[in-house]
């Protein structure tokens, strides 16, 4: 049985916590930060590897993301967990596109995708390229449909959850997603050849 | 809410879910907490470094509003206080102003101290603070004698001795109309019989000591320019001026 007391307790205790961590990392407090790090790097990285599919350039992304929210952490108004989290996503988008445009970037081998070893290693290369295969049918989404979708179905933000993040309507998020599946199933579906 | 996705679609973007929400790497992880930190400690030296550069501007800001407001009140004070008149509060403006004009090189120190004892009789006349007026007069014209030219023919005696006439005649007005006050000197009789007070209260035995018309303006002794003004000439009972020569 689910004691509700203290899990709200919890999470008010969460809640002051990570508003104080913010309020430490914009004073320059090395604790602060490595309360946001543990909090938000996971969400970050997936963020970045959702949208670029290599996991070191993913790596790249996130570091960097870090290391720019350490010089802007002044802006940051509301230490709310969702709006601290939107924060962290905004500077990774941006830094993802930076990546992007740099395109003559070399890959290293290393940052290729090794899965870790499974029970079924054909399953693991199944997903993998269906992975792929959604990231190339998301190309021609513009970027802020490819962010909704990357928190819709990679980090699970509901509707609400998005459009308190992106300042939206939760009408105007559900259209917009709606057009993005569009476009991605219509990527996927394979053409006819006359 | 969520609308319908077929599962071929859904199965794609679970396994694009799964891809994308891998554990990050620890090595990776720990070189992003370390660039991390890095940045911090960077941050912090150029926070230092800005709030240092940062107070220099606003403690010049401080300083030159202070040095403005400092020069704007310097200048008011002397404005206000440039021809102060005796009693005023910023009368020490006005003897700071005439004791700077007496020490630039080049001032002509008898004409100075005659213009400084004709303004305190004018103040005199007006009214402004009567004795004091006349007690500065005194002593300008005390100091006036010591830096006139050795020729007692010359322009600024004559000046000085018609000053010298209508400071005892302002002085004369000054003294109480009772006979039974006390006096220091014997009285000297005037052109309209009244006794008058001695020839210098405020100045002393050595000031020399005017002969007046009969209108009552003073009129300067010629005889005070053979032993330097050191004699008190008696006046003339009839109010003309008495000559010597």
């Amino acid at each position: 049985m689910i004691d509700e007391s203290d899990s709200g307790g919890s999470s008010l205790e969460e809640t002051t916590r990570l508003t104080r961590a913010v309020g430490a990392a914009q004073r320059g407090e090395a604790h602060g930060w490595s309360v946001l790090f543990e909090r938000f790097y996971p969400d970050v990285h997936a963020y970045a590897l959702a949208r670029l599919g290599d996991v070191t350039a993913a790596e790249d992304v996130s570091q960097d993301t870090f290391v720019a929210a350490v010089t802007s952490i002044k802006t940051l108004r509301d230490r709310r967990e969702p709006a601290v989290q939107a924060w962290f996503f905004h500077i990774c988008r941006y830094k993802v596109i930076d990546h992007l445009r740099r395109g003559s970037r070399d890959r290293d081998v290393a940052g290729a995708y090794f899965p870790r070893p499974a029970a079924d290693p054909t399953a693991i290369v199944e997903t993998h390229l269906d992975a792929a295969r959604v990231r190339s049918a998301m190309v021609d989404l513009t970027d802020d449909q490819r962010d909704l979708l990357i928190r819709r179905f990679v980090l699970d933000q509901s509707l609400e959850e998005v459009a308190s993040t992106t300042r939206r309507s939760v009408g105007a998020v559900k259209s917009m997603q709606h057009r993005a599946l569009g476009a991605v199933r219509r990527a996927l579906t394979p053409k006819r050849v006359a | 809410m969520n609308e319908f996705i077929d599962p071929g679609l859904w199965a794609q973007l679970d396994a694009w879910r799964a891809n994308s929400r891998r554990e990050p790497r620890r090595h990776a992880r720990e070189r992003a907490y370390d660039a991390m930190l890095d940045a911090i400690a960077v941050s912090s030296r150029q926070r230092v470094r800005r709030s240092v550069f940062a107070f220099r501007p606003r403690f010049a800001h401080a300083g030159l509003l202070a040095a403005t407001a400092t020069v704007v009140a310097a200048a008011s004070v002397a404005a206000a206080g440039w021809n102060a008149p005796p009693g005023s509060p910023l009368y020490m403006v006005r003897a700071a102003r005439q004791g700077v004009m007496l020490k630039l090189p080049g001032a002509d120190d008898a004409m100075l101290h005659l213009e400084f004892a004709e303004l305190s009789l004018a103040e005199a006349r007006d009214g402004s603070n009567l004795a004091q007026s006349l007690a500065d007069a005194r002593i300008e014209l005390a100091a006036a004698v010591t830096e006139l030219p050795l020729d007692h023919h010359a322009a600024l005696w004559s000046r000085y001795r018609l000053d010298e006439a209508t400071l005892l005649s302002e002085e004369r007005g000054l003294e109480p109309d009772d006979p039974s006050a006390p006096s220091t000197a014997a009285p000297r009789p005037t052109d309209d019989g009244t006794p008058a007070g001695a020839g210098s209260s405020v100045g002393g035995d050595d000031t020399p000591s005017p002969t007046f018309s009969g209108s009552g303006s003073p009129s300067p002794s010629s005889s005070w320019g053979d032993d330097g003004g050191h004699h008190s000439p008696s006046p003339s009972p009839g109010g003309t001026p008495r000559p010597d020569e």
